[in-house]
Parts: structure tokens; C-alpha cells; sequence
């Protein structure tokens, strides 16, 4: 395994537990393996309802699921 | 209760060649860990994943990414993937894997497991490499189930 210690990229996950529907999460499974066979250190920021805003602003990339009219409504109003 | 008998690919239990197969119907993300959790309990060595995407499994198979696949498959010997969406369960496997491979162009993380498009010769490959001790355990979607089981005992249940 290659330790490249030269880069890092956090990923922030918005809403985990209300956006995800259908195998989201697949796409931040993908992300973190290719990471890490890359030998790239990555780390997934987890951001719920009212998450700190300085939170997000260490995210590199951020993924967010499709959810449904309900769980939109939700996360409209917290973001 | 031992008179018990499941209902078909329910957890049934068939003997073809003198070897023992017992299926697992796994057609969501729950009955997928489901099943892997009770085989891995049972020491399975030998596993069948049948994904297929017809109308009564569901034409979305992206619930696999769902399942906690990554949990229990360090677990097995032999890993036969078959189905009509193979390859999506295989891919799936392969982000399972512990191994934190260097050379992403390198096979070795994939090796554990093989891919076999056509059903019944998956079915007859898996039956081989299992051995004569073992259990193979096929963990198939709803019309893989009917397949497999058609496969299995030159009947046609439904």
C-alpha cells in the first residue's frame, strides 16, 4: 500500500439519515475505497440536522442523496 | 417443530449429487444481511449470489449498496456470482473488500471471487467446488430462486 501522505479529502455527507433512498450511500462507498487504494486519506464528515456551519467548510466534496418531498421539505428548512 | 418444512427457497434444504445445497432467498438489503449473517454463523464455506433485475425482484438492483456486504465477505473459501445483474454484485463485492490494494489495476482483491453470466453453469460450478462436508449455500432474488430451484430439481413450481 502506497502511504501518500501528500493528499487528504474530506467528504461531507449531508442529511445521511434523511436523504438516503436507493443504495446512496453506494457513492460514498465507491469514493472512500478508491481514496484509499489510492492511498489518499479520506474522511467522511456525517452532516445532520443542524450540523456547524464550519463543518462543512472543511469539506473538500460533498454528496448528498435524493430522498423524497418529505425528507426535501426537512432539510430545506435546516439548510 | 423438526417436521417442520419451509416454504420453497426459503431456507430449504435439497441434496443434488450427493452433495447439500440450502438456499436463502436475499431480495432486499435486510434479508441480504440476513442470510449472510445466519451462513456466516453456520461456518458457510461456499456461496452462490444470484442477482437478477426481472419485474418480481425489482428492476432497481442499487439496493445491494444498501446491504452490509462488506461485514461477511472475508468470511468464505469459494464466492460464485451468477445472475442477470452479476456484474453489479460483483462490483459490489469488490468495494467490500478489507484489502487496501496499491496498485488499483491489480486483480487481487477480486480473485476471491468469480463470475459465472449463466445460471446453470454457475449452479454446477459451485456444486463442484463444493466438497463433499460441505453446504452450498445460494443466496438468490425471487425469480433466481425459481431458477435455481428449477435447475436444482427439473421442476417448475410456478
Amino acid at each position: 500500500m502506497i502511504h501518500n501522505t501528500k493528499y487528504n479529502l474530506v467528504i461531507g455527507w449531508l442529511y445521511p439519515e434523511l436523504m438516503s433512498t436507493y443504495g446512496d450511500r453506494g457513492n460514498i462507498i465507491v469514493l472512500q475505497k478508491r481514496c484509499e487504494w489510492r492511498g489518499i486519506k479520506v474522511e467522511i464528515k456525517l452532516l445532520d440536522l443542524e450540523f456547524k456551519i464550519n463543518e462543512l467548510k472543511m469539506c473538500d466534496l460533498i454528496f448528498m442523496g435524493g430522498a423524497q418531498d418529505q425528507q426535501q421539505k426537512i432539510v430545506a428548512y435546516d439548510l | 417443530m423438526k417436521d417442520f418444512k419451509p416454504a420453497f427457497g426459503r431456507q430449504e434444504i435439497l441434496n443434488v449429487y450427493g452433495k447439500k445445497i440450502q438456499i436463502f432467498l436475499s431480495k432486499n438489503p435486510t434479508s441480504l444481511n440476513e442470510s449472510l449473517k445466519t451462513i456466516v454463523r453456520l461456518n458457510a464455506k461456499n456461496l452462490l449470489l444470484v442477482l437478477n433485475d426481472r419485474i418480481p425482484d425489482g428492476r432497481d438492483v442499487s439496493w445491494i449498496w444498501d446491504a452490509d456486504t462488506e461485514e461477511y465477505i472475508s468470511k468464505f473459501k469459494n464466492i460464485l456470482i451468477s445472475g442477470d445483474r452479476a456484474f453489479d454484485m460483483a462490483l459490489r463485492l469488490k468495494y467490500s473488500s478489507k484489502a487496501q490494494n496499491s496498485n488499483v489495476k491489480s486483480q487481487n482483491y477480486s480473485s476471491k471471487f468469480k463470475i459465472i453470466e449463466n445460471l446453470e453453469e454457475a449452479v454446477f460450478d459451485a456444486l463442484i467446488a463444493t466438497l463433499k462436508d460441505e453446504i452450498l449455500y445460494i443466496l438468490p432474488t425471487y425469480s433466481a430462486m425459481l431458477d435455481v430451484r428449477k435447475i436444482l430439481t427439473g421442476k417448475k413450481i410456478l
